[in-house]
């Protein structure tokens, strides 16, 4: 079922572009950007809608929720809700996109893999695959699967005279450009200490380019390839729509004022160890970014009520530990 | 457990979850894919599937394993060359082994190639022929020196042919090449017109090449030239290794046709239908013909093309059937039993299947 709806159609389809130009590293970037293009307004309006998000999550009544409800996560859902009415905002609507596309990606992936095909089990199952009548196998194969310096059916190594190893070019360039992703997507933080979005975003930006890199390192370089030209394409798409966020990438001092994510792990991690005494965050920054989340949970979850003041003496309180 | 703590959680397992979807969505962008390569005399029979292990011809029991576990950049599937002092096989690594076939430890390898094996060597006189993934053929000799290579413009899926002074070597750039024995030059080249993936069979007089293409032909050759002597289609792409007795041609299709073609005119003797896709190339035996569908099912034929007995084996058949002696044994792809010996009654004498 799968195969025959999903597989089937992406293989044909790229194998008609690897048929146009001749060239699979080709085939495989305009394939790429084909279905990037066919999934440009589910992705646009995923990026519209996560930017909403980050947005509301900014917002004052939001942000109260969160502090009111924070014990009551039944209620805290409802007023959530609420909320997400009375601004006009559909939470489903960023989720439905990424739903939608994620067995398009899959459907990518695994044609690009069974198309570059390199054994003979491999070879008999594309040549099934391939529409009778809409592709000839005969003039088809053999697939050139080089491009480059690389052989796309085989792991990428890029062999100079000089130096005795070959050097992975392709898979730093997947590591570079998914950190470059990670961090130039990566929304401004709601300014909440322990906020679990930044936690989550942070742990993604140092784990996936790692990840992506070891894949790039060790399947065959088409693969390397794809998720190369993906995150590029990716970034491309958010500049487009003027979504990246440099400051992410680029060094900055550290504000003064409530601001990135960092800072507000900062901020949230010193109460925690003055939790006694309300005066001692400013002798206690916090120091690395491990040590800067658990104390925000140990926050969040001792709960004091009685200690935190009304919403905004939290700001002000979040502020007076940054500095 | 602390809602944050939750959250990394979540995070960490969609990591990971993602990490095994995209590694197992690719096992066959790493090379692991493939049907095991089988070759015997009387004695043993040596099945190459990731690593390469002798069995016992008698009962199917492990003499050795070679290497011990298997080494993901160096696989072994080609099916092995068996001489008396050595095993030739070669790896999806581009190495060359030789081996030894008393002991399985390696005597020495030939590491020239960029890419992997597929086809097996091929042993003639003193030399060593071995074709590359890398569209190269390299000659060498018997302690694997190199003596001369020849490059084509496209990988090499299958072993060349050797006769007299020639080695005939078909490539996946459509071209079949004839080559002197001694130094590697051309002789002379034919257009195919497609891409092969079966190894040309010589004419029990050496003076005609049957070589099967992805255009759905068989096409006879002259050995002398290169000129095609006649050419016979068939229903659809033909995988199954062509082989020769008594001046006919046998070989499966893709649709599960079984042929028998006239050698010396091509024309289609009988055609029977099996139950599944014949990949695997069959064999003859001395009371008939065994061939193997896709599906599972091991059928015998006579000469005249009727069934003599059928037999079912669970899990996939692609590899060509091997014959020794009374004995025809059936590589098994995804099944339990890895290698299934039957005799020439279909009586089944033993399976191999790997301790887990």
């Amino acid at each position: 079922m799968w195969d025959a709806i999903v597989i089937r159609p992406f293989i044909n389809v790229l194998l008609l572009i690897y048929q146009l130009v001749g060239n699979f590293g080709i085939a495989i970037i305009l394939f790429t950007l084909l279905i990037r293009l066919i999934t440009y307004p589910l992705n646009a309006s995923q990026i519209k809608s996560s930017a909403a998000m980050t947005e509301l999550q900014k917002d004052k009544r939001y942000l109260d929720i969160q502090e009111k409800y924070k014990g009551d996560k039944e209620k805290l859902a409802q007023e959530q809700m609420k909320l997400y009415k009375e601004v006009g905002y559909n939470p489903m609507s960023s989720c439905l996109p990424t739903l939608l596309q994620f067995p398009i990606i899959i459907g990518l992936y695994q044609a690009i893999i069974r198309a570059m095909a390199s054994t003979p089990f491999d070879m008999l199952n594309l040549t099934r695959h391939v529409y009778k009548g809409f592709l000839s196998i005969e003039n088809l194969i053999p697939l050139n699967n080089h491009f480059l310096w690389m052989n796309l059916g085989q792991p990428e190594r890029l062999q100079l005279g000089f130096i005795n190893f070959g050097i992975p070019v392709l898979a730093i360039l997947v590591v570079v450009t998914s950190y470059m992703q990670s961090k130039l997507m990566q929304p401004p933080t709601s300014g909440q200490p322990g906020d679990q979005t930044a936690m989550m975003s942070n742990m993604m930006t140092i784990y996936m380019p790692f990840l992506m890199g070891y894949l790039a390192l060790t399947l065959a370089s088409g693969l390397a390839l794809y998720f190369f030209v993906s995150n590029v394409l990716s970034i491309v798409q958010y500049g487009i729509m003027g979504k990246l966020n440099w400051d992410n990438l680029l060094p900055k001092k550290r504000p003064a004022g409530p601001a990135g994510s960092r800072t507000i792990n900062a901020k949230a991690a010193a109460p925690k160890k003055a939790a006694p005494k309300p005066a001692a965050p400013k002798s206690k920054p916090a120091g690395s970014a491990s040590t800067k989340t658990n104390p925000a949970k140990t926050t969040t979850t001792k709960a004091k009520p009685k200690k935190i003041e009304p919403p905004q003496l939290k700001s002000g309180s979040k502020e007076e530990n940054e500095s | 457990m602390k809602e944050s703590n939750r959250k990394i959680l979540l995070v960490l397992s969609l990591i990971i979850i993602a990490s095994l979807a995209l590694t197992g969505c690719s096992s066959g962008a790493t090379s692991t894919n493939n049907w095991p390569g089988v070759n015997a005399d009387s004695e043993t029979v040596y099945f190459a599937n990731t690593t390469l292990l002798s069995l016992r011809m008698a009962d199917g029991t492990v003499k050795w394993q070679y290497p011990e576990k298997a080494d993901a950049k160096h696989l072994l599937y080609s099916s092995p060359v068996v001489l008396e002092d050595k095993i030739l096989v070669g790896d999806y690594g581009g190495v060359l082994r030789s081996i030894n076939p008393n002991t399985g430890t390696l005597l020495w390898t030939f590491e020239e190639a960029d890419n992997r094996y597929i086809a097996s060597p091929v042993v003639t006189g003193d030399q060593i022929f071995a074709a590359s993934m890398d569209g190269t053929l390299y000659a060498l000799n018997q302690n694997g020196v190199l003596q001369w290579k020849f490059e084509t413009k496209a990988g090499l899926w299958v072993s060349p042919v050797a006769n007299g002074d020639m080695v005939y070597q078909s490539s996946m750039d459509k071209k079949l090449y004839a080559l002197k024995k001694s130094d590697g030059s051309l002789v002379w080249e034919a257009d195919m017109g497609a891409a092969s993936v079966t190894v040309p069979v010589l004419s029990e007089d050496a003076s005609t090449l049957y070589v099967n293409t992805f255009s759905n032909k068989i096409i006879a050759l002259e050995t002398a030239t290169g000129k095609v002597k006649w050419e016979t289609p068939t229903n659809d792409t033909v995988w199954s290794q062509p082989f020769l007795v008594d001046g006919l041609l046998y070989f499966g299709d893709n649709a599960g046709n079984v042929y028998s073609l006239d050698s010396s005119t091509g024309s289609v003797k009988w055609t029977i239908t099996l139950t599944g896709a014949v990949i695997s190339g069959g064999v003859a035996l001395a009371d008939g013909l065994v061939f193997a569908s896709e599906n599972g099912e091991v059928v015998m034929l006579s000469t005249d093309g009727a069934k003599v007995w059928t037999r079912t084996v669970t899990g996939q058949l692609y590899s060509n059937l091997v014959a020794v002696e009374d004995r025809v044994l059936v590589p098994v792809m995804k099944g339990d039993q890895l290698l299934v010996c039957f005799d020439s009654n279909g009586n089944q004498v033993w399976t191999y299947t790997p301790s887990k």
